[in-house]
């Protein structure tokens, strides 16, 4: 597996004039991204487990008996694409909350995808002018991406400096969160900024992908570009404990409620959703046992 | 540590409703909403065939996964152990109405008001004060306003049968303690879902 090959820096760029990927090599992105996405599928199970336990045991064998795959289906990318990618019916109340929220969860989502681009069009980690070049459109997207994230990045860090109410607001995990975000966006362009300045006295350096980790790369390009890695990789690390979890937990939260409504539709049993119908009867199949059991004699 | 509760005696329960009215008059909430609601169901063969009653509320849990679900910090759990909802904080993100094992959470579909047709005066004035908000989650909080003032829950103080026995369940000395500790050798307590493991703070004794 091409990550787990650590190779020594060798090169033969000029110390402290390296291209901006001279750093760190794809292998290790690569490896540090594998542990992220783990750590996020551990963190959703942990959730999904946490709320199994307190969901009414016979509410999914209804749903599957009561619904197609297509119906399920269906139902996820409109939810998807309704409460997720619009959300439509969240945050009515503030304005300004719903902008930021927007701007920055479509940013942090076109960052995503750049970056899943990028893997799969430019593994070498070569560098890639903003125009003039086939795989512009990646870096263009990511650009354009990030400044969609800062954007609303920047207005929450300044409502949490300047608005009393909005930071009283906020708990631990959300400023966390929140300021992780800002300072990856903030240092992922300043690193891009002396990278292309790095480039353009050095064009011939090596592409990324030649190198584990290199200390020959100029400060300006390392200490922005650690300071963004570390902010990605503690975004990931945490995901669990902070705010990115709510990405994934309210959706499937309103998913499950969702299913739930389709069920009773389907049954025709009234505008009760079968969520809330299989929580009442799982409570009254309790107390029924409670009844049933026999007096000790 | 002040820990508020109830017990609910199953046995005392005749199934009359009073708590479900006495809550939507002192709440004031819309027609599909219903935060202290009284279930029956008959069991047995005939012709031995018996009935209970169960009444249902926000179970008030020291661990509540409604609260854990909120992506906006409406939910909330107080230093009094009551779970209420600010409604000025709420989103409508209504994670809490999927996360609450006991379905003790609503989101009104429409308007939060008591009549569909029109605002109440004092609906009028609530709004206009930003005192009600039109939209957001809605759960039991106790009476919170009622309990702060030194009175009881309105169910509680509304049960003709006196089912409902509501205070601090860390105080041994307290009205559900009391009853707890008096309570007939062949009486059960018990939590509802206590799978769920959320510690709820309502007690039911069969």
């Amino acid at each position: 597996m091409p990550f787990l090959v650590y190779q020594t820096m060798v090169t033969d760029s000029v110390a402290g004039s390296g291209t901006f990927p001279t750093f760190v090599s794809v292998s290790l992105i690569d490896l540090l991204g594998i542990i992220a996405l783990f750590v996020v599928i551990l963190g959703s199970l942990w959730k999904y487990f946490q709320w199994r336990r307190s969901s009414p045991p016979n509410f999914f064998g209804s749903t599957r008996r009561t619904l197609h795959m297509s119906a399920l289906v269906r139902a996820f990318f409109s939810e998807l694409w309704n409460r997720v990618f619009l959300q439509k019916d969240i945050i009515n109340n503030d304005r300004v909350r719903r902008f930021t929220h927007l701007t920055m969860f479509w940013g942090f989502l076109g960052l995503g995808i750049t970056s899943a681009l990028d893997y799969a069009f430019n593994q070498q980690g070569n560098y890639i002018p903003i125009f003039g070049s086939n795989l512009s459109g990646i870096r263009f997207l990511g650009n354009f991406a990030g400044v969609v994230m800062m954007i609303g990045a920047t207005i929450a860090v300044v409502r949490l400096v300047t608005v009393h109410k909005y930071r009283t607001n906020r708990n631990l995990g959300d400023i966390w969160f929140t300021c992780l975000l800002f300072i990856a966006g903030l240092s992922g362009f300043i690193t891009e900024y002396c990278g292309e300045i790095a480039y353009a006295a050095n064009p011939s350096a090596l592409p990324a992908a030649a190198y584990s980790i290199s200390f020959s790369a100029s400060l300006l390009i390392s200490i922005p570009y650690g300071f963004h890695l570390a902010s990605i990789a503690l975004i990931f690390l945490t995901a669990p404990i902070s705010f990115f979890m709510h990405a994934l937990h309210v959706p499937s939260m309103r998913y499950m409620e969702r299913l739930g409504m389709l069920v009773s539709m389907k049954r025709r049993s009234g505008q009760k959703s079968e969520l809330l119908r299989s929580k009442e009867s799982a409570m009254l199949d309790q107390v029924q046992e409670i009844y049933e059991q026999k007096k000790p004699e | 540590m002040t820990r508020l509760g109830m017990v609910i005696d199953l046995k005392r329960c005749i199934g009359c409703d009073a708590c479900t009215l006495a809550c939507k008059q002192e709440k004031g909430t819309p027609q599909s909403v219903m935060l202290a609601r009284v279930f029956s169901r008959e069991y047995g063969k005939f012709p031995n065939t018996k009935k209970f009653y169960l009444p249902i509320l926000c179970n008030h849990c020291e661990d509540p996964p409604c609260v854990d679900a909120c992506p906006s910090h409406a939910m909330i759990k107080r230093k009094d152990g009551i779970v209420s909802v600010i409604e000025d904080k709420c989103c409508g993100a209504q994670a809490c109405v999927s996360a609450c094992p006991y379905g003790a959470i609503y989101y009104p579909a429409s308007m939060k008001t008591f009549t569909l047709s029109e605002l109440t005066d004092l609906e009028r004035y609530q709004i206009q004060n930003g005192i009600m908000k039109i939209r957001s989650a809605m759960k039991c909080d106790f009476c919170a306003i009622r309990v702060g003032e030194g009175m009881e829950p309105a169910c509680v103080a509304t049960c003709p049968a006196g089912c409902r026995i509501f205070g601090d369940l860390d105080d041994p000395n307290s009205k559900p303690n009391l009853y707890l500790h008096n309570r007939m050798p062949q009486d059960v307590p018990f939590y509802l879902r206590a799978e769920a493991n959320t510690k709820p703070n309502v007690i039911y004794l069969k």
